[in-house]
């Protein structure tokens, strides 16, 4: 038990690891600690009263009975609470271990901060040591990579500007033979929102782009998509605590809708997004609130039902389950909607044990599937009981809001021989809604 | 010894007060000036209606899920917590010190309902202590730092008990219940016993991110 | 606009032409009016599915698989990227040039001169057409694109090297940098941002990264000796120095030639403008409280949101848009906001002379043009942004109403 016995090798954290110095690392921390944290640290630090009731909350600790190095209480102790109890005098080795715990076994799901009767923020806690890593060149390669790729590109996977535009218009040219008369309007401006993606829609799901045009078109909306960068609405630089990179590549994507002078941004079916937009972002930036209201797909989908701008031909049949994102149900109180849409296009709906605000996260988001291969295994461990959740429902049919869900949420179907399939609403949507003939 | 007894319920009760509201004070002041300036983007969201919601929840035994998913540390919390309130306000050998000093006093509660209700004090101080060397989940985090309220309570509950009942010399039961007493209070601003002026605040924060910003709940 | 002073400056508002699809149109797209507002146009898509563009009331004879970045130059010529057999062209005024490209896209226009300058993409190369003459050498990767305001130049931010996948080691070198006209400067960075023109356009400076948690302004490749935790876009003053708002000790400022020239106090500090010997800028004096900034002292109004910072030229005046979850906008003038409540607002517009103001506004889905803190024009279903005369007396711009596309000029005065 303890991170020392489960290290895993990744080639960032080894080379940070070989090249720091115990000098460096202590500068770095003290520097964190004292010239950036504020109150907030000093209390949390100083309140946890280490009565391990976080320890229900934790889909890693839950997933490991019997080893308390992975409750929540467990991890601070091993990483921000040593860091000031010694004073920031951390060996490179112990360093390593606590970028491991911070990058990959804490999902910053905030669902142990429901069992906390202090209201320890640990999300806030794990992703100060994330940045302390990050400072000292520590993080795990993969996210490191996306988190570069955000720098230069303004998206996470390191799309070019006219590879972003032109997988636009080829979706735009499929999804016609289909809907004639579809347009993805690019650059339009005035019109009532900006629709924006993550990017591995453009390189690997163009499927969604595809479909949320059909969606909009069919509904009639007044929308437009950037052509600029920025068009990106993920966020790895917030995951690695690189929060100035966080406010660059937010303000971009604020300026975009803003210059396009749309009324709000409506964003597909991404949690973490959500947040970076709507909560961390905007406040990096000096804003209270975002300058753009930001519409996550669930709400905008529950708009359209409503409003009847979308019609169905039928319901599906199958029974599903609904997963809750964390970033947009725990994170924005989006549950009800959910469901309502969910009820709107389904007619058998087996819910999950727990859910809502107290649902499993997937073990894929707070930047941990980002971590890349090495560490699957780690998210596998991590999450049998969404794995025992999942198999409780005894569906086949799993709905997931969020793209990082559906990586983790595959995942755990694979590896635990679930038959279960993910659906994105979008993807119910556009089976169900009537169609030009 | 009465000299000693008479200096520890006089002097020394001043200014181990005096350490303590003024500690509290200070150590308020400099964490909200420290708030101001590092975390204005946190302070900006908290507001009163959500604070107090958040609070209200939580100070009902198993009133957020995380009092009821774990009983045994919710029950020996509140029990030890109610009792410190009680035996502090209500004990008739407090309001006597305090209608002799001050002239004015709480009403007190019957002897035999203290004595139970430091019973069950210590046994809440026990369930609390197992947990810190038998819970898995608690003993690898467990540090000095976490022992020093517990054992201060602890010590003022049995020297409180046996002080009232005559057990031990007298008034050496008498003198230590004060001097621990003193030095929790003195202890109070400065360790892990602030939670008791902090965890409002740090409630009142998550209550308002949640309820507030995230549109849910912290409970 | 190049063409201001053949410009009709005649008051009055007349229609140009109707906007409605012309015969054998499957469907038409936005409406981009000249800056002389004598025509307008638009993409139309032929019952064929061929694309040409529209203007007025004849078409380009262009038949296109796909038009995108329609806009016209200063000087009234009409461009346009088409796709044609799967390649693109720049197109100017319905004349295509031989030369193709894999990619072509977000056109600029240069401020004097009216020169245009497209980016490009071919063989997986990156680099830019100025007035279709491309640079010479190209680049991995490219973003940031600028042209200089004579139009004589332009630059990029580029890639110099190669980069594997989840190549750290070659990214932590650091092999970004500004190219100017394709040259590349000599010296590289972690990353490389906003790269602007001085006034004589022999320099250009921009936001660098030197190490991933520091950051610089870099001038012609040589940067500041000092780092900041920040910095946002870079801008130069007429004595030729170049500030930019820096981020030290957990607060904003701005820094000029690397030393501070306003203190970091500042929740936020961004978009500076330099400009008859003033320096203006959008900043936060506290958190989600946001106003404009003169020579560090920050107008007493505040708002949420600031934004679309205008400077007149002789620097003495600002303005600026002000917004509530972007609605409820304000217009903001030399520290105070002019009556009226706009559901959307777009940037403000000072006139040469510096004396009158005009915005382009929506309330209620119905647009209008106002100035100096008066409607001009109402209930439009669209307008565009106004422009003044070269002798600020006079103000022209266009709007739809119904499927009538007009042409206004009213006089500043009265």
């Amino acid at each position: 038990m303890g991170i020392e016995e489960r290290r895993i090798e990744d080639a960032n954290l080894e080379r940070a690891c070989k090249s720091l110095t115990p000098e460096r690392i202590t500068k770095v921390i003290l520097d964190v600690l004292k010239g950036e944290a504020g109150a907030k640290l000093k209390v949390y630090a100083e309140t946890c009263m280490r009565c391990g009731a976080c320890a229900q909350g934790c889909h890693y600790s839950l997933s490991h009975p019997g080893d308390p190095s992975y409750t929540p209480v467990a991890k601070l102790d091993k990483t921000i609470f040593k860091m000031i109890r010694d004073k920031g005098r951390i060996s490179p080795e112990q360093l390593y271990g606590m970028a491991q715990i911070a990058f990959t076994e804490c999902n910053m799901c905030r669902r142990c901060s429901h069992f906390c009767p202090v209201g320890i923020d640990v999300a806030y806690l794990i992703s100060m040591v994330r940045r302390i890593c990050s400072k000292l060149g520590m993080a795990p390669t993969f996210i490191q990579d996306t988190a570069n790729s955000h720098s230069a590109t303004f998206n996470q996977m390191w799309v070019n500007e006219d590879e972003w535009q032109d997988s636009l218009i080829w979706q735009e040219e499929e999804a016609r033979e289909e809907f004639p008369g579809l347009r993805i309007p690019l650059d339009v401006e005035g019109v009532d929102f900006m629709y924006s993606v993550i990017a591995p829609e453009p390189k690997f799901r163009t499927q969604l782009i595809y479909q949320a045009a059909a969606i909009f078109h069919s509904a009639g909306c007044s929308w437009t998509m950037p052509s600029q960068p920025g068009w990106d609405n993920s966020d790895m630089c917030m995951f690695v605590g690189d929060y100035e990179m966080m406010g660059r590549i937010k303000r971009a994507h604020f300026d975009l809708a803003r210059k396009l002078r749309v009324r709000r941004i409506v964003m597909g079916e991404c949690g973490h997004a959500f947040r970076s937009v709507y909560d961390q972002g905007n406040r990096w930036l000096g804003w209270r609130n975002s300058p753009v209201p930001i519409v996550h797909a669930i709400e905008f989908f529950w708009e359209l039902l409503n409003e009847g701008k979308i019609r169905i031909t039928h319901k599906f049949e199958e029974p599903v389950t609904i997963h809750d994102p964390c970033n947009t149900v725990r994170g924005r109180g989006l549950g009800d909607k959910l469901r309502e849409v969910v009820h709107a296009l389904c007619s058998n709906v087996v819910e999950m044990t727990p859910n809502r605000e107290y649902n499993f996260c997937c073990a894929a988001g707070g930047g941990v599937i980002n971590c890349g291969p090495p560490f699957k295994s780690v998210r596998m461990e991590g999450n049998k009981c969404k794995a025992d959740q999942l198999r409780a429902t005894g569906v086949h049919h799993l709905i997931a809001p969020c793209h990082n869900c559906h990586g983790g949420l595959e995942d755990i179907i694979k590896h635990n021989k679930l038959k279960m399939e993910t659906l994105f609403l979008g993807d119910l949507i556009y089976k169900l809604m009537e169609k030009p003939e | 010894m009465n000299t000693l007894y008479n200096f520890a319920v006089g002097p020394l009760a001043w200014a181990a007060w005096g350490i303590c509201l003024l500690g509290i004070m200070w150590r308020l002041w400099s964490l909200w000036r420290l708030a101001r300036r590092r975390d204005a983007s946190s302070v900006a969201y908290m507001t009163w209606g959500c604070a107090l919601k958040s609070l209200f929840r939580w100070a009902m035994p198993f009133g957020a899920l995380g009092w009821r998913t774990n009983p045994l540390l919710t029950a020996a919390t509140f029990t030890l917590h109610l009792a410190m309130l009680l035996a502090a306000l209500f004990v008739s050998a407090h309001n006597v010190m305090w209608d002799y000093n001050f002239g004015f006093s709480m009403v007190s509660l019957p002897d035999v309902v203290m004595d139970v209700v430091s019973v069950l004090a210590l046994a809440a101080c026990g369930v609390l202590a197992w947990r810190r060397i038998c819970d898995i989940n608690v003993s690898g985090v467990t540090r000095r730092a976490d022992w020093i309220g517990l054992i201060l309570v602890a010590g003022i509950f049995v020297s409180g008990f046996a002080s009232s009942h005559g057990w031990g010399s007298q008034p050496f039961m008498a003198l230590l219940h004060v001097l621990l007493a003193e030095a929790l209070l003195v202890c109070l601003p400065f360790t892990r016993l602030s939670h008791a002026f902090l965890i409002p605040f740090t409630r009142a924060y998550m209550g308002s991110e949640a309820i507030g910003v995230r549109k849910t709940c912290d409970w | 606009m190049s063409q201001q002073k053949e410009c009709d400056w005649t008051p009055g508002a007349r229609p140009v032409g109707t906007i409605t699809p012309l015969e054998g149109c499957a469907w038409q797209e936005e409406i981009v009016p000249s800056p002389d507002g004598e025509s307008f146009a638009a993409v139309v898509v032929r019952e064929d599915g061929t694309s040409t563009v529209r203007v007025n009331d004849r078409m380009w004879e262009i038949e296109a698989e796909k038009l995108s970045f329609v806009k016209y130059a200063p000087d009234g010529r009409l461009s346009a990227v088409a796709r044609l057999d799967g390649e693109w062209a720049a197109v100017t005024d319905d004349d295509v040039p031989e030369e193709r490209y894999a990619y072509l896209w977000g056109t600029l226009f240069s401020k004097h001169n009216s020169r245009i300058a497209i980016p490009f993409q071919q063989d997986m190369e990156y680099g830019m057409l100025l007035e279709n003459k491309p640079w010479e050498t190209l680049y991995g990767s490219a973003t940031n694109f600028m042209i200089s305001d004579s139009g004589m130049y332009t630059c990029a931010v580029v890639r110099t090297a190669q980069l594997g996948q989840a190549d750290l080691e070659s990214f932590n070198k650091g092999i970004y940098t500004v190219a100017v006209d394709g040259e590349a400067w000599e010296q590289t960075f972690l990353n490389a941002w906003s790269p602007c023109f001085d006034a004589e356009e022999h320099r250009v400076a921009c936001t660098v990264r030197v190490t991933p948690f520091e950051y610089s302004i870099a001038v012609n490749g040589q940067r500041w000796s000092e780092t900041f935790a920040c910095a946002w876009e870079p801008c130069f003053d007429e004595t030729g120095a170049c500030l930019a708002p820096v981020r030290k000790s957990g607060g904003w400022g701005l820094a000029r030639n690397g030393s501070m020239l306003w203190k970091p106090s500042f929740a936020e500090c961004w978009t500076p403008v330099a400009q008859g010997g003033s320096v203006w800028a959008v900043v936060a004096p506290t958190f989600g409280a946001f106003t404009v900034a003169c020579n560090g002292t920050p107008w007493r109004c505040t708002f949420p949101v600031v934004t679309d910072l205008a400077v007149s030229a002789d620097g003495k005046r600002a303005a600026a848009l002000a917004s509530y979850d972007n609605t409820r906008f304000r217009i903001l003038v030399d520290g105070k906001a002019w009556d009226g409540e706009y559901d959307m607002a777009w940037p403000v517009f000072f006139s040469p002379d510096g004396r009158h103001i005009a915005a382009h506004v929506r309330k209620g889905g119905r647009e209008a043009i106002v100035l100096d803190g008066k409607l001009v024009a109402q209930d439009l279903d669209q307008a565009w942004n106004p422009v003044f005369s070269p002798d600020s007396a006079a103000l022209l711009f266009c709007s739809v109403k119904g499927d009538t596309f007009f042409r206004h000029v009213v006089k500043t005065e009265n």
